[in-house]
């Protein structure tokens, strides 16, 4: 009966390693920490403003890996001052991919106007919504700022507009 | 003598041009001047039309530049050039070199972004753009001889060249260094600065720097507005900047406003200008020129000619 008792014990210690590793190696390398499961974008072309500069070639698969968290770029929750995911999602896995999926992730424009809106002031424009997403970083690690690195060697393709000014 | 000055078309004493500036021909010049003559022997302070009551134009707009946001690409000091015509640049815009030093606008940059160290020894690089700040009650216009500078409902401080024979005295009396003479043109003296794009913002546009901006650091509004905004960024992050907006209250207030993380002092912004407009000042002085010119000689003269008639008879 002892016996038993401690390979049940044994089998459901194995059965829940095995069920760790295996959600281990499902989530990719550098996935933050309570991140969505599902497809999430990998490369992508953001272009639809590319006016003096080309569209910007982004890599959103290297990006979740290095940013640490989804809401340093995608702060939809708490209307630009969100805390971590974690912050708000303190459930399990599952629960987790039954309450929050990749469809709440709202693109940029949902929010932030294309172009100039009077009504909207303290809202930045999705240019600088974009831009700033990605300075907030990229300036401390050598690029705009800091580094004198242009705008067309950092992110956007050099247009022939853009070495003209 | 009736003839009109160039720029006032058709004969009419006041004409409005294309871009909604007012131009002065002469004969509307020497009328003010007759006015204010007249209105000083009468004992109205001259200058009463040049002390706006700015309640009237709730609607006046400004510009928030955030130096939190800017990043020192450069992109409004292109925009200006491209919406303002202005000839190309020594080296282009998106060189850095020229943060070397500080610059001020010119005659064919009418902005200008310097670099500051951030004064806190850790954190951000600083920029600052540099331009006109289109004041409520501007001292380049009320030190201007010739009212060559009109504030406008809409916000801009406008200069007219027409009316304009380079005094400069506009330069000496800008509290922000913001007119500046175009040396090239010594017969027809001209001062350039911004003209906040007042053709723009009359056709329903927004300012060229304030549309080239990629971080969203200049927000063009109404000045009301701007202004409740700021306090917001300030109430919201106060970590983030200085319990000041810059232009609120400076001589009078401007239209432009400033958000920064560090005190303005470091940023060479002028920290020690008066709450009250500059031409306050001088107010009092100016009223009594015209009297002095007028009245004076009328009563010294009515003197010599009383004496001289006396020394006659005797």
């Amino acid at each position: 009966m002892k016996t038993k008792a401690v390979s049940t014990i044994a089998l459901c210690w194995m059965v829940a390693l095995a069920a760790t590793l295996y959600a281990g190696a499902e989530a990719p390398a550098g996935r933050p920490a309570g991140s969505p499961k599902g497809k999430m974008p990998g490369k992508m072309l953001m272009g639809s403003l590319a006016d003096r500069h080309g569209p910007v070639k982004f890599d959103h698969e290297k990006h979740v890996g290095t940013a640490g968290s989804c809401d340093e770029c995608h702060h939809q929750h708490g209307g630009g001052q969100a805390p971590s995911c974690g912050g708000c999602h303190t459930i399990d896995a599952s629960s987790f991919r039954k309450n929050v999926h990749l469809g709440r992730i709202r693109p940029c424009g949902a929010c932030h106007p294309a172009s100039y809106d009077a009504g909207k002031l303290d809202r930045p424009t999705l240019s600088a919504a974009y831009h700033r997403a990605c300075i907030k970083c990229h300036r401390d690690v050598g690029s705009v700022g800091s580094d004198p690195k242009g705008c067309a060697e950092m992110c956007h393709e050099s247009t022939a507009q853009a070495g003209a000014r | 003598m009736e003839k009109p000055v160039k720029g006032a078309g058709g004969g009419s004493e006041r004409d409005r041009r294309e871009d909604g500036r007012t131009t002065v021909n002469r004969r509307d010049f020497l009328r003010v001047v007759a006015v204010a003559g007249g209105a000083a022997f009468l004992g109205t302070p001259a200058d009463a039309e040049a002390l706006h009551d700015l309640s009237g134009w709730p609607d006046r707009m400004g510009m928030l530049t955030d130096l939190t946001e800017c990043v020192g690409c450069r992109s409004c000091e292109s925009a200006c050039n491209a919406a303002n015509r202005l000839p190309a640049p020594e080296v282009p815009f998106d060189e850095k070199s020229v943060f070397e030093r500080k610059r001020r606008p010119t005659a064919s940059a009418y902005t200008v972004v310097n670099r500051y160290e951030n004064p806190k020894g850790q954190g951000n690089t600083i920029y600052r753009k540099v331009q006109c700040n289109h004041c409520e009650e501007p001292s380049c216009a009320s030190a201007c001889p010739v009212r060559a500078y009109t504030k406008t409902p809409e916000g801009p401080v406008l200069y007219n060249q027409d009316v304009c024979f380079g005094c400069r005295y506009c330069m000496v009396a800008c509290p922000y260094y913001a007119p500046a003479y175009d040396y090239e043109s010594a017969l027809e003296p001209r001062i350039v600065k911004c003209t906040m794009c007042h053709g723009r913002i009359k056709a329903g546009g927004i300012p060229a720097c304030a549309g080239s901006c990629p971080m969203g650091a200049i927000t063009f509004g109404k000045r009301e507005a701007l202004l409740k905004i700021a306090r917001n960024r300030i109430r919201k992050f106060p970590d983030r900047y200085v319990d000041r907006i810059y232009g609120e209250y400076e001589a009078g207030g401007t239209s432009w406003l400033y958000l920064s993380g560090v005190p303005f002092g470091e940023l060479d912004f002028p920290t020690n200008l008066p709450r009250k407009p500059i031409v306050e000042n001088t107010k009092g002085f100016l009223s009594a020129v015209p009297l002095v010119l007028t009245l004076w000689p009328a009563l010294l003269g009515l003197c010599y000619t009383a004496n001289r008639n006396k020394e006659e008879k005797g």
